[in-house]
């Protein structure tokens, strides 16, 4: 987060200079293309994006970072799949800051070229996530090879490019318009309680009235008690914590990154105050963001 | 750097990319070919992000170009440069013949050796109206009343015509010529190649005769900065040791400039062997070895000549020539006098 002023004093700057109205406009980057559920979600959140599609999650960082985009979509957690760990990952290497959040049902439907049946399909295209979340309906299929691709969009339109007749992609329902293909069957995930969890990024921290989540990213060392006593703090100010995360820090032995989101704004009582006592006792210790999820 | 675009990118993606980099102060070059779209950097793209361009939906591949010519590198334009003037092109499989005296010396010499490159197959007319003479004393051009009479020439015969500028201030007696050479002295004039550079009349421009092949092209960018894309490279021989020819004529450099440069290349074999007779052999060479053109010295009365009599061939010998050539050029996949592309 940089040295100089205090975590306080930036949240203050700010809650002054955040406008009250969340954009209607703006240049965001989505990884995937044309038909990705992070298109989806963007346009939950903006009415009138200028969507830039990149091919990785670490684009979608850079193009913020490197100021192409004002806001990038990111996928964090699936409610069948659990957490995206390569977003997590990555979110070490970035400064960002989270400035909304959007919870989106997801339907995953095996789309394929005009004319093809299920018996004929022999390879089907789709990223890791979809084809875990619908992976009680892949192995009824017999003999079907599975390709992981970037993206469940992708995936349709490299089954609509291709032209075959013994493929078939993952994907949402709207990509068969956009793609000119088919639906085989529809709704195939493994619950209908399907949701997956986006977060849009900014590179300043935004913080929009009714911002009612906070999201964390921090290491504690190695001894008794030392994550307990973190996660103390936040319980005798009596908020709730929603998500606990911990990813290997890569190169460490063992050295966890912990994240952790809560219900509670800075503008809460002795928040801001706990944000810099945080601050300055670990050593790693980064504010995401304090945001409301739509 | 380049940046080349997948086929049919969306628009709005396009723009948004190019404001990007323009923020950066990085110029762009946008060249449309049939197949693809190549977006040409310019200026420090050092702070340029280039996987994050890899990354980017619309974007096929990116390159860093190592070399310090951009605009006049292959890499930035993949296809051939073709230059038109009227219904003469150049560049991009058209075989272009450039012929006529050193220097214009009369009204009756200009007309009787144009009639005679018309009728022989030429397209330009060349002729000297400012002459960059090695000796203060020789003859130095009938400047301005030259230029007049290559008009004239021009009227008469349809051809175009090419002449020789050897200074800025000279400028405003070319707004009616078609193509403005720069002579191989001048090949290092930067501020007349900047002034140049606004105007977008066709420069024919000569190696130095002490130039390297990257000189050449970082003079042709030099034009090309100041927005005139159309320039034309001519070797005209290079200094050796060798006393034989008056110069050497380096035709290796046709190769390396058709792989490094998108620019047509034209050869000028009169000043670089200086001996009319070797003319019709390297001539056959230049096209053989890939030129887009010949510029050479013809004279009805060479023995007379004001200028360079021993390297200029007859009407005749052109006409010889230029038959000649119509039997090869097809053989390297070009054709004389015809418009392509």
């Amino acid at each position: 987060m940089g040295g100089g002023a205090k975590l306080s004093d930036k949240i203050k700057i700010s809650l002054e200079n955040t406008p009250v109205e969340f954009p209607q406009n703006a240049v965001v980057a989505c990884q995937g293309v044309k038909g990705a559920y992070s298109q989806l979600a963007c346009e939950k959140l903006f009415t009138n994006p200028n969507i830039i599609y990149v091919n990785t999650f670490d684009a979608v960082f850079n193009a913020v970072d490197k100021g192409m985009c004002g806001n990038g979509i990111l996928p964090l957690e699936n409610s069948l799949c659990g957490s995206v760990a390569e977003v997590y990952d990555l979110m070490k290497k970035h400064h960002f800051y989270i400035v909304r959040s959007v919870k989106m049902k997801i339907n995953h439907a095996l789309l394929a070229n005009h004319g093809v049946i299920s018996p004929q399909i022999k390879e089907i295209y789709s990223h890791e996530q979809a084809l875990g979340q619908c992976s009680e309906f892949i192995k009824k299929l017999k003999n079907v090879k599975i390709i992981n691709c970037v993206n469940t969009a992708s995936a349709a339109r490299a089954v609509s490019e291709s032209k075959r007749n013994d493929a078939a992609a993952i994907a949402n329902p709207v990509c068969a318009h956009l793609y000119d293909l088919s639906v085989i069957s529809n709704s195939i995930q493994n619950n209908d309680n399907n949701y997956t969890r986006f977060i849009c990024i900014s590179k300043e921290l935004q913080i929009y009235p009714q911002s009612n989540k906070i999201s964390l990213m921090f290491t504690v060392p190695h001894k008794p008690g030392a994550l307990y006593g973190f996660l103390e703090k936040f319980a005798s100010l009596g908020v709730n914590l929603t998500k606990l995360e911990s990813r290997p820090i890569s190169g460490s032995d063992f050295e966890f990154m912990f994240y952790v989101e809560m219900d509670t704004s800075v503008s809460s009582n002795g928040i801001k105050e706990l944000m810099d006592e945080l601050e300055n006792t670990y050593e790693t210790f980064v504010f995401l963001g304090n945001y409301k999820e739509v | 750097m380049v940046i080349v675009l997948k086929e049919n990118p969306n628009p709005q993606q396009v723009n948004r990319l190019k404001n990007w980099l323009a923020e950066m102060n990085i110029d762009i070059h946008t060249i449309v070919g049939t197949q693809s779209t190549v977006l040409g950097l310019v200026g420090d793209t050092s702070g340029v992000d280039i996987e994050l361009i890899r990354a980017l939906d619309i974007v096929e591949d990116v390159k860093r170009i190592q070399e310090p010519f951009k605009r006049a590198n292959r890499k930035f334009h993949p296809l051939d440069t073709v230059i038109t003037i009227g219904d003469t092109k150049i560049g991009g499989g058209n075989f272009t013949l450039m012929a006529g005296p050193c220097s214009v010396e009369s009204r009756e010499q200009i007309l009787s050796i144009a009639r005679d490159v018309a009728a022989n197959g030429g397209h330009i007319l060349r002729g000297g109206a400012f002459k960059p003479r090695t000796s203060p004393y020789a003859f130095q051009g009938l400047r301005g009343l030259g230029i007049e009479l290559l008009i004239e020439a021009r009227k008469e015969t349809g051809l175009k015509i090419v002449t020789e500028i050897m200074d800025i201030s000279q400028l405003e007696l070319f707004n009616d010529v078609d193509i403005i050479q720069v002579g191989a002295r001048n090949m290092q004039n930067f501020e007349l190649l900047k002034e140049l550079g606004k105007s977008r009349k066709p420069i024919l421009l000569k190696r130095g005769l002490s130039s390297t092949i990257q000189e050449l092209l970082m003079s042709a960018e030099y034009i090309m900065a100041g927005g005139n894309e159309n320039v034309i490279l001519c070797e005209r021989g290079i200094r050796t040791f060798e006393t034989a020819t008056r110069n050497t004529l380096d035709l290796s450099c046709v190769p390396v400039l058709k792989e490094t440069s998108h620019l047509p290349v034209v050869i000028d074999p009169s000043h670089a062997v200086g001996v009319a007779r070797y003319v019709y052999s390297m001539s056959l060479a230049a096209a053989a070895a890939g030129s887009d053109g010949l510029i050479i010295e013809v004279h009805n009365d060479p023995a007379h000549a004001m200028c360079d009599g021993a390297q200029s061939i007859t009407p005749e010998a052109f006409g010889g020539l230029a038959s000649k050539l119509s039997e090869l050029l097809p053989v390297v996949g070009k054709s004389i006098g015809k418009t392509q592309n």
